[in-house]
């Protein structure tokens, strides 16, 4: 039997009594016209503007530093910081100013550390969106089942610990016995699969809803098979969680990038109760970058903050270094606001879809 | 013939829901302990080349889940051989107090604004709350309390005669005050006090009011720091919870009735999204409890933030080794996973018993 329904328009066209005249369906919309009906947004394209900017940065970066992409360019005359030697702030030599402490220059490092951060994060945020769209997208569509108890479960008990130091830790323990040389991906590797819990759970609440709905139910009656429920229906209505949640996850891995260099060189309780700092930083034991030298932003803000803002001292023996720590800081929130704005602006534009 | 009804024990869905919770509490726990001991201990054994089979496996782990349970947690060298445990329960007070005002600050925040804001429907309020809870998620913490403790040195030095760092005072307050060391309830000089381990109580049981003016406004200014950084991350779900409650039946049914605007939201809103912030609340304790953290080691307390810091950058335990170093942070993960799960169980039995919405079902 064939149940191939008429158009509405051959519905309304056919006159009773005659055969129906099968009427050509209507074009496809042009990309202007779809684009034009759901228009993505300001903040969508400000984020994609951002984004590409921060792709360009770091194209470039790989021609111009392609054989010292690792470590930045050091001055040891630059290194000592205040009192020792004058602090050189931003001026037409140097854009960012000077960064003492491991004595470079603060517009080249950053630059330079583009491609390295836009690795990190995008790697990060891949295996977080993967994993937890996925999972929680088919634990939702198994809703009370085992698979739905499972990774519940598994979620709820790795989102005890908070991440960050639990990625720490494990990346300890798992260091212990990899090569170095393959610590920033089993890194990139191990955060993504341990902030994966929050992504899911917001998903499988959404993939919920979503396997309830009345189109989802007449797939399944006319014979659809799980797998194209799951990729035709589920994993489409779920991405909206997926997208709130995922900027939010660019937050703890700048965290670990920048608590443990600046705990371990400016807050140790020995070294900065009584007297500031004024050594050459290091890298605390267990640290997925392979020295202090590797250009990073996270590494860069700790650096900044522990010579540019005095903490221990105050304000009544140090001197504020604003650019010290302000650029770096800069380029963090610039890449965080313009995955949030991508986000935010594709979360509007299938919402609106989906109403 | 009809007997006489059969009173079967019949347990309240309430209480069959809290026994299933708190069965699973254990079950957690020990699937926390397993990941810590694979992913920690069995990699560090096996560097060493100390892996000894399966029933070294399991022998190991039976240690582990025994010496974590039953305090067993080794000595601090760098606190003059004190054990580790004793550490942790003169840190924890500290980290409590805190928490209290903190909390205390948030909650009086968050929960007024997240019902305003998520109450108005015009777009300038959404995208305030969007930006301004996305630059409070991403703002490093470490720079807002660095700048306050640098903003506040100056004035802080000439009015209390000591510096903001520190829960407790400094040394020089004390000689300032007619004291030429601490006295013996302040220990390790300025880490901790006795007996119970929190400065303000301590402070009050031994009538020093001078202490506990510094102490408090110490406490205040931490706490301040906390509640603003926490609350532009609760902010970010919170509205959103709201706006979803606002457009519910009760309260459609509500202001078509001709309840005023105020009612709906202090009333029917409020009552309705209580038990979903609590949960949102639980699910953000792993971030609440980062902000307080890097506060209390940006302001270089001797509470559990700092202790944390100074395990796992590995200068609380020897570190010629990397075994103790990796059990340390095992008890100190151990410790955390116990907190957010107890907390989340709580949270869970609190949010279930103050829902409003009727229960349906069997």
């Amino acid at each position: 039997m064939n149940f191939t329904s008429p158009t509405p328009a051959s519905r309304s066209s056919a006159p009773s009594g005659t055969a129906a005249t099968k009427m050509p369906p209507p074009p496809r919309p042009s990309l202007r016209q779809r684009l034009g009906r759901r228009p993505f947004g300001l903040t969508f394209w400000a984020g994609t503007a951002i984004l590409l900017f921060y792709l360009l940065a770091a194209f470039s970066a790989l021609y111009v530093f392609h054989s010292s992409l690792n470590r930045v360019a050091v001055n040891p005359s630059w290194i000592p910081p205040e009192p020792f030697a004058p602090a050189i702030g931003p001026s037409s030599g140097h854009l960012f100013g000077i960064l003492p402490g491991i004595g470079t220059d603060l517009f080249r490092a950053l630059w330079q550390a583009t491609p390295w951060d836009l690795t990190i994060v995008g790697g990060i945020l891949a295996f977080d969106a993967v994993i937890g769209w996925l999972l929680g997208s088919l634990a939702g569509m198994n809703e009370g089942g085992t698979l739905d108890a499972v990774v519940s479960w598994i979620g709820d008990t790795l989102g005890a610990i908070p991440s960050f130091f639990l990625v720490i830790g494990i990346f300890a323990g798992l260091s212990a016995l990899a090569p170095s040389e393959v610590s920033i991906p089993l890194f990139v590797l191990l955060f993504g699969v341990i902030i994966w819990p929050s992504t899911a759970r917001l998903t499988r609440d959404r993939a919920r809803l979503v396997a309830r709905q009345p189109y989802v139910e007449a797939t399944r009656a006319c014979g659809g098979s799980r797998t194209r429920i799951l990729f035709r229906h589920i994993l489409p209505g779920s991405a909206t969680s997926m997208l709130t949640q995922l900027p939010l996850d660019v937050s703890p891995i700048f965290f670990v990038l920048i608590i443990f260099p600046w705990f371990w060189d400016c807050a140790s309780a020995g070294a900065s109760l009584s007297s500031p700092v004024y050594l050459l930083p290091g890298l605390p034991p267990f640290y997925p970058l392979p020295s202090v030298y590797f250009p990073e932003w996270g590494n860069l803000l700790a650096i900044g903050v522990c010579y540019g803002l005095p903490i221990s001292t105050g304000l009544v023996a140090g001197t504020v270094y604003w650019w010290m720590f302000l650029f770096p800081l800069a380029a963090i929130l610039g890449l965080a606001f313009g995955i949030s704005f991508v986000c935010d602006g594709l979360d509007r534009r299938l919402s609106m879809a989906h109403h | 013939m009809r007997g006489r009804p059969v009173h079967r024990f019949r347990i309240s869905p309430y209480i069959r829901y809290a026994i299933q919770r708190l069965l699973l509490f254990p079950a957690q726990l020990l699937l926390v302990l397993l990941i810590l001991y694979l992913a920690l201990y069995i990699p560090s054994v096996l560097a060493t080349g100390q892996y000894s089979g399966l029933t070294g496996f399991w022998s190991g782990f039976s240690q582990v889940v025994i010496n974590d349970f039953s305090g067993n947690w080794g000595v601090s060298i760098q606190f003059g051989g004190v054990p580790v445990a004793q550490l942790y329960a003169w840190a924890i007070p500290q980290s409590i107090e805190l928490a209290v005002f903190a909390l205390g600050f948030a909650a009086a925040i968050a929960y007024p604004v997240s019902l305003l804001t998520g109450w108005s429907r015009r777009p300038p309020v959404d995208e305030t709350v969007r930006i301004t809870s996305l630059f409070g998620t991403f703002f490093p913490v470490i720079i807002a309390g660095g700048a306050v403790t640098a903003g506040l040195f100056y004035w802080f030095l000439s009015t209390y005669h000591d510096i903001p760092i520190g829960i407790l005072p400094n040394s020089f307050w004390w000689l300032d005050q007619g004291y030429y060391l601490p006295p013996s309830w302040v220990l390790f000089t300025q880490a901790f006090t006795a007996p119970t381990g929190f400065p303000l109580i301590d402070g009050a049981i031994h009538g020093a009011w001078s202490f506990e003016e510094v102490v408090l406004l110490k406490t205040l200014i931490q706490a301040g720091l906390i509640a603003i950084v926490y609350v532009s991350i609760f902010l970010r779900h919170s509205f959103t919870i709201v706006r979803d409650a606002r457009e519910e039946l009760h309260v459609v049914a509500a202001r078509s009735r001709g309840v005023s605007d105020r009612a709906l939201l202090w009333r029917h809103t409020a009552r309705r999204v209580r038990p979903t912030f609590l949960l949102l609340f639980a699910l953000t304790l792993p971030a609440y409890l980062g902000t307080q953290f890097v506060v209390e080691a940006t302001f270089h307390d001797y509470g559990l933030g700092t202790l944390v810091f100074l395990t796992l950058t590995g200068q609380i335990p020897p570190r010629q080794s990397l075994a103790p170093i990796l059990e340390s942070w095992q008890v100190m993960m151990f410790l955390l996973a116990i907190a957010v799960l107890a907390w989340l169980v709580a949270v869970d039995l609190i949010a279930h018993r103050l829902d409003p919405r009727p229960v349906t079902g069997k």
